[in-house]
């Protein structure tokens, strides 16, 4: 999959993730890579962009004796998976077209090579 | 590899970021290999888990760079991912992979190359970033260097306005004290002339003990009147020396 969409694709994963409340980087990388492939180093620049764009807050909490960074959604970052749910039934709607037009092309052919059978 | 082992391995290959964004990125990695550890992996497999630390190193820069570059241009990042993935989703409707879709529609030519350069544009940049960060920790190295090597020039001066402070400071203090001492005389030699002067009416010369204590007494006069002066004088004095220390503390604190 191309990287840039494949990047923007897991920012909208950990959004998602984060939408039952806040998590820390293990635990995103965890719930995540049960549906698509993510690794450290491809999560530690996804999350610098959302704090900077403001989809998410960091905050660090004492842990065992160390202290984890907690990511939790913004009201904008919730906006944002909203969008892209939206993004999505627009983008069924262009794919059943293509479909409908596909299953329309395929019987069209099968029209053609029969009337040859005459 | 231990966790301490990564951690300055992977720190010596990220000298040429700036102190902040590393120490930020060794703190993420570390964290993700004590929540490992946590989890029940062993230390070895928690680092081993992260891969090769080389690799990672590379990405690690070469996002650094890219992001840097995203920064100067403010927008939505999700938002920029899309409008790319919308140029390249168009590819992958079919489910074929990039490569192979390009191979038998050789005819996209043109937006494969728009998507390959935007990839160029961004390892550009971040080899330009990754080079002026390089100049930038070049530029400090030699500016130590350049004052480790002046050093008596800036030594001679540093002493210089020390003791010419010293010297400011007995200044100003010595007046004060020369002042303290006059105004003290005048009151004790005021005393003793009133003393003297009630003494000498028992002698024969009256007029001269009127005279001693007509001078005794405004001897004592002008004492008393400078007292509340010499202490004005004493907490100006005071309020000078602190002034003439304040810009030096501004240099202990830096």
């Amino acid at each position: 999959m191309d990287i840039q969409l494949k990047r923007g694709l897991i920012e909208i994963c950990v959004l998602a993730a984060l939408l039952g409340g806040e998590s820390y980087g293990w635990a995103l990388i965890k719930e995540i890579s049960e549906y698509v492939e993510i690794s450290e180093s491809t999560l530690y620049p996804i999350l610098k962009r959302l704090e900077s764009a403001s989809y998410v807050t960091v905050t660090a909490r004492e842990h065992n004796g160390r202290l984890r960074k907690y990511y939790a959604l913004t009201p904008l970052g919730r906006a944002r998976v909203d969008d892209f749910v939206n993004e999505q039934r627009e983008m069924q709607k262009v794919f059943n077209f293509i479909e409908s037009q596909k299953k329309k092309q395929n019987e069209m052919s099968a029209i053609k090579s029969d009337s040859f059978d005459c | 590899m231990t966790r301490n082992e990564f951690r300055n391995a992977l720190s010596a290959r990220l000298l040429t970021l700036p102190m902040s964004e590393s120490t930020k990125t060794l703190d993420f990695y570390d964290e993700m290999i004590c929540d490992r550890i946590e989890d029940g992996m062993t230390e070895e497999a928690a680092v081993a888990a992260l891969g090769d630390i080389d690799k990672l190193a590379r990405e690690i820069l070469s996002q650094y760079g890219s992001l840097s570059a995203e920064a100067a241009n403010p927008g939505v990042p999700a938002a920029s991912a899309k409008t790319d993935g919308n140029n390249t989703s168009n590819k992958n409707f079919t489910g074929e992979s990039e490569s192979d879709y390009a191979k038998s529609h050789a005819g996209n030519d043109a937006a494969n190359n728009t998507s390959s350069n935007i990839d160029n544009q961004t390892r550009v940049q971040s080899q330009s970033h990754r080079d002026s960060d390089r100049i930038k920790s070049e530029n400090r190295l030699l500016k130590i260097l350049i004052i480790f090597i002046t050093f008596p020039i800036w030594i001679t001066a540093l002493a210089i306005i020390i003791s010419l402070v010293f010297a400011l400071f007995g200044i100003i203090w010595s007046l004060v004290v020369s002042l303290i001492a006059i105004v003290a005389s005048l009151l004790i030699s005021g005393v003793a002339s009133i003393g003297y002067g009630v003494g000498l009416f028992f002698s024969p010369s009256p007029l001269r003990a009127l005279f001693t204590l007509g001078c005794g007494l405004s001897i004592f006069g002008i004492s008393l009147i400078l007292i509340p002066l010499t202490g004005k004088c004493v907490r100006g004095a005071a309020w000078l020396s602190r002034k003439i220390v304040s810009p030096f503390g501004k240099f202990r604190k830096k």
